[in-house]
């Protein structure tokens, strides 16, 4: 577990002695769902707050074989196609899955939790890939 | 040696079961062309090239431990000991050189649970607690509040290991979780394997420690070559984090790890000879576990038995 404290951090996901378990983001962030026609936010967190826009403007960014891919709010207010039906064709992930590494931008740098994370920088040796 | 199979990717510099050694940035010229990693302060994103590097106007090394967002001018490329990231594969776990949370205790102020951050200072993490900070100031760990400097309250743990208490709070000085042991005995072009070690993270199921000067770990492997082509789960001291590929020395199967010697444990050449102990696991009987226990009793009351039958 790390405390996400920065604007940019790139950490691995899963440690050595720790039993991990997949991050929901749409769980631990929100999503969006139709109602009404409107697309609406459910989660955790209340739109219009300072808190919430913190989350916001969070990134979670990886690669898979070249290709990147961002999950963010932004992104799951996309994930409908233009009569509102709801598609995920193009979120790669909404998981931070073990033994992945991401980069997470954190531009308002709002303190949040992330289970399992290694967090890494420049100089400094936190360790081996050892396996699962 | 890995390969660099992608255009864009992350990399974990320090390939699964490999000695790692930093990789060279200019050595790959005309492959790499950019790389990124984090700064320590988390507020920026440093770049460098085999170009930049070269000419010495960004860093030069891409050092063992850490992340790095690499783009190429080509794909299947060595890189050197590295493990390349992919958000479909599961790449296995971090043995990690930090615990990723201390527990302070006791003393008037400060206690409780320090999480790592994801901000780093003199080279190593810094941890949180509420409002206050622990952090390394390049000689001994800090706890201080309320910032991350010692202008407010500060106390300090003399010792390079964050987990190596006490912190010296006035009156009553904070407790840390220690988890430490000491190895002694080592000589000649080992010594520098004495000292303290302490609890880092688990490796193999078991307890993964490190020395102060951080060249050192001693952990859990579960396949110590021996005699006949036999592999046994043992306790192994190294320089190479979690494998037995520079220069290590194997100890017994017990709890905790208590006497390095070669011979009989088997070990690189540079260890051959050579003896180091945990004085606090070698007094007799201070640590046996519970499968040697039942040994014993098994065999006392054999005794006992053999006895009543003969008288």
């Amino acid at each position: 577990m790390a405390l996400i404290t920065t604007t940019y951090t790139f950490g691995w996901f899963g440690v050595s002695g720790e039993e991990c378990t997949a991050l929901d983001l749409r769980e631990m962030f929100g999503t969006y769902e139709m109602i009404d026609n409107v697309k609406t936010y459910t989660g955790p967190y209340n739109p219009g707050t300072e808190e919430w826009e913190a989350i916001n403007s969070l990134r979670f960014s990886s690669f898979s074989q070249g290709a990147g891919g961002i999950w963010s709010l932004p992104t799951e207010f996309e994930a409908f196609d233009r009569s509102g039906v709801p598609t995920r064709e193009f979120i790669f992930f909404d998981k931070l899955e073990c033994g992945r590494m991401y980069m997470i931008k954190n531009p308002k740098q709002i303190e949040i939790e992330i289970p399992h994370l290694v967090p890494t920088a420049i100089d400094v040796d936190m360790g081996r890939v050892v396996p699962a | 040696m890995a390969m660099i199979n992608s255009k864009n990717t992350f990399i974990w510099v320090g390939g699964v079961g490999e000695v790692c050694t930093p990789i060279n940035l200019p050595d790959l010229d005309g492959k790499l062309s950019t790389v990124f990693t984090t700064g320590q302060l988390g507020d920026d994103v440093p770049v460098s090239n085999p170009f930049l590097a070269t000419i010495g106007s960004s860093y030069v090394d891409l050092g063992c431990g850490g992340i790095k967002m690499a783009y190429s001018n080509e794909t299947s490329y060595e890189m050197g000991s590295i493990t390349e990231g992919d958000w479909k594969v599961d790449n296995g776990r971090i043995g990690v050189n930090y615990p990723m949370a201390v527990t302070l205790s006791g003393g008037p102020e400060a206690a409780g649970e320090y999480k790592i951050t994801t901000q780093f200072k003199n080279d190593k993490p810094v941890y949180k607690n509420g409002d206050w900070w622990l952090w390394f100031d390049g000689i001994v760990w800090v706890i201080s509040t309320p910032g991350l400097d010692k202008d407010g309250k500060f106390y300090v743990n003399n010792s390079k290991l964050v987990n190596d208490g006490p912190y010296n709070t006035v009156p009553a000085n904070v407790v840390v979780d220690e988890n430490c042991i000491q190895i002694e005995g080592f000589d000649g072009d080992v010594e520098s394997a004495n000292g303290t070690y302490c609890k880092v993270g688990i490796v193999n199921g078991r307890p993964a420690f490190r020395s102060g000067s951080g060249e050192w770990y001693i952990f859990w492997h579960l396949a110590v070559p021996h005699e006949g082509g036999e592999t046994i789960a043992k306790w192994v001291l190294t320089d190479s984090p979690y494998n037995l590929n520079n220069r290590w020395i194997s100890n017994g199967t017990r709890e905790m790890p208590d006497v390095f010697e070669n011979p009989p444990n088997p070990s690189s050449s540079h260890f051959v000879g050579k003896t180091g102990s945990n004085p606090s696991a070698t007094v007799p009987g201070a640590i046996i576990t519970e499968a040697e226990v039942s040994d014993y009793l098994v065999v006392e009351n054999a005794e006992a038995i053999i006895k009543t039958e003969i008288n």
